[in-house]
């Protein structure tokens, strides 16, 4: 390889690592541990948010011409999405807090229109540190442990590349819930949500499409089983995480 | 009167002649004889039509559903130029309709071999038979009178068709019946059904799935597949004829997540609830206008021994 070639190179890989560098990497999931939430007269809030209706999104389609063109092409599937029932996640709000207090957890629901996307980012040295700061929130709030459930998107989703639908809509539930230590502004439990689901059969069933509604029940279904399912045994996860002990492990090798 | 004592005669020489059992192996081909006439006719019986061409049953294994998936793909085609980004949209098309194809006729085979241990016993029933059990069994319930047609005879009151297929269940936990039924009022023009409805039956599951089919087959003849088949083809034709008489109106009922248990696991379907039954089954209409009778999540479970009291006597029928 001549120089040329070779600074080419250099300057390409330069630049890839330059643009991969600029894009966050996503939260990775971390497995509840609960002994936070059980501590004696620890306060837990739980700040739930979820949209007004159900949506349909057409991500890919993005230029102004494209997003006309899918809107057009998917207006009775777009209505249709907009009468999905938001209830069975909505309901989640109590049923968190119904099933946190009959464990023993002083748990109340916060009552702040404050947005979380809102609060100051936060760039932590610890393990696990949360991506917002969430400490003047929790204290505003007087609270010990922060429960969060952010449903960002739930309704139908189809794909578009430009101007063309690449993919039969999905039903989808996307958002996030976690737990955060108010004094270490770490996460206790991070679940990323992001279910989705196409039509058992025939999608193109105008204008109630029940194989998508179906669907979307079903994703729903799985967001609650996610959510609530590691909340309703917290014993289970206030197991300490198991420590290696290395000079434990030195002496079995040295044996 | 007349009418009561001739069924009570009925309904107690049809049981005892159950109770004194029988000598006929179950192994046999159905020997389908003459059907009696029925014990009584009257305005509100529903003579029952077999549709079918060549008598066969029809019988699936239930396909595997899409799952959630955790993530969401996105593609983005090449674009260099026009020509290119509609060339690789279209290779796209063909390669992943073809890819789904495969996948989908796969899927129905490995569905359908879970059949394999019960094809012996399934190769027995016939669809004359189904409709002469719901019949003879009409006579001792008494919650629907059912009596046969004959082709050209004319009635008075309601002449019934009904096309069922079974599916097994994934698990083999429990089998299923999925009857597309139409009733024809002979008031009204003779083509035009006064009710047209799928009816979908779950059968109670087993509390144990052993995987060599001993919970269905018992000592081989398989006695308890035999009986689940031919009550739950009765029930389809019972439950649509309770509908069409009104029982299960929906109207004004809202839509709601109706959770039920089928392979061991729940399942969600939207729909509106109608009712529960005994022994936890929930009936509901479903999404797609369906009447559908399933296993509610904390339903009782079948044991593995075979329930004699349930079995149906061939001869009961005859």
């Amino acid at each position: 390889m001549n120089s040329l070639a070779r600074i080419r190179a250099l300057v390409a890989v330069g630049i890839v690592c330059l643009l991969t560098g600029c894009v966050a990497p996503p939260q990775e999931p971390i497995a509840l541990d609960s002994r936070g939430l059980l501590v004696e007269n620890a306060r837990v809030g739980l700040k739930f948010q979820i949209g007004d209706e159900a949506s349909l999104q057409m991500p890919g389609a993005d230029c102004l011409l494209c997003l006309a063109a899918a809107a057009a092409a998917n207006g009775a599937l777009s209505d249709h999405a907009k009468t999905l029932d938001l209830a069975d996640l909505a309901s989640l709000e109590s049923e968190l807090i119904n099933t946190l207090q009959s464990q023993g957890v002083n748990a109340v629901l916060i009552d702040d229109e404050t947005e979380i996307s809102k609060l100051p980012k936060f760039k932590g040295a610890e393990e696990n540190s949360a991506e917002r700061d969430y400490r003047e929130f929790a204290s505003k709030n007087e609270i010990d442990q922060l429960l969060v459930v952010n449903i960002g998107h739930a309704g139908i989703l189809r794909p578009y590349s430009g101007y063309i639908a690449t993919a039969a809509p999905s039903a989808v539930v996307r958002g996030a819930a976690f737990l955060v230590d108010s004094a270490t502004n770490t996460y206790s439990w991070y679940l990323p949500i992001s279910n989705f689901l196409e039509a058992d059969g025939e999608w193109k069933e105008a204008p109630d499409y029940p194989g998508l509604t179906n669907a979307y029940y079903q994703v729903v279904e799985q967001a609650r089983d996610d959510i609530l399912g590691p909340m309703s045994d917290l014993q289970a996860s206030a197991r300490p995480r198991p420590v290696i002990d290395e000079t434990a492990t030195d002496e079995t090798e040295a044996q | 009167m007349k009418r009561i004592t001739v069924l009570a005669g009925a309904v107690a020489t049809i049981g005892l002649h159950g109770c004194a059992g029988t000598t006929a192996s179950l192994d046999e081909p159905v020997q389908v004889a003459e059907v009696r006439a029925p014990l009584s006719v009257s305005e509100s019986t529903y003579f029952v039509e077999m549709p079918f061409k060549d008598n066969k049953v029809y019988f699936f294994g239930q396909p595997k559903p899409k799952e959630v998936a955790k993530a969401g793909g996105s593609i983005l085609y090449p674009g260099d130029t026009a020509a290119m980004f509609f060339a690789s949209i279209l290779a796209h098309s063909m390669i992943s309709s073809s890819v789904q194809g495969a996948e989908e006729k796969a899927r129905i085979e490995e569905a359908n071999a879970i059949l394999e241990p019960y094809q012996s016993s399934l190769d027995k029933v016939s669809a004359a038979y189904l409709h002469e059990y719901a019949v003879a069994q009409s006579a001792r319930s008494h919650d629907a009178e059912i009596a046969m047609y004959s082709e050209g005879m004319e009635y008075e009151g309601f002449r019934t068709t009904m096309e069922p297929v079974f599916i097994m269940s994934r698990s083999t936990d429990s089998l299923a019946i999925r009857a597309e039924v139409k009733i024809f009022s002979s008031d009204e023009a003779p083509d035009d059904p006064v009710y047209e409805r799928t009816v979908h039956l779950h059968s109670e599951p087993h509390a144990e799935t052993p995987t060599d089919g001993s919970h269905w087959l018992g000592d081989g003849s398989g006695t308890r597949l035999l009986s689940t088949v031919y009550s739950l083809s009765r029930d389809a034709l019972v439950y649509a004829i309770r509908d069409y008489q009104g029982e299960f109106d929906t109207e004004g009922t809202r839509e709601s997540t109706i959770r039920y248990r089928m392979n061991g696991a729940k399942i969600v379907e939207r729909g509106k609830f109608i009712n529960d039954e005994t022994c936890g089954f929930i009936v509901f209409e479903s999404l797609r206008d369906e009447l559908k009778r399933v296993q509610s999540l904390d339903g009782c479970l079948q044991q593995a021994a075979p329930s004699v009291e349930t079995a149906p006597q061939q001869e009961e029928a005859l």
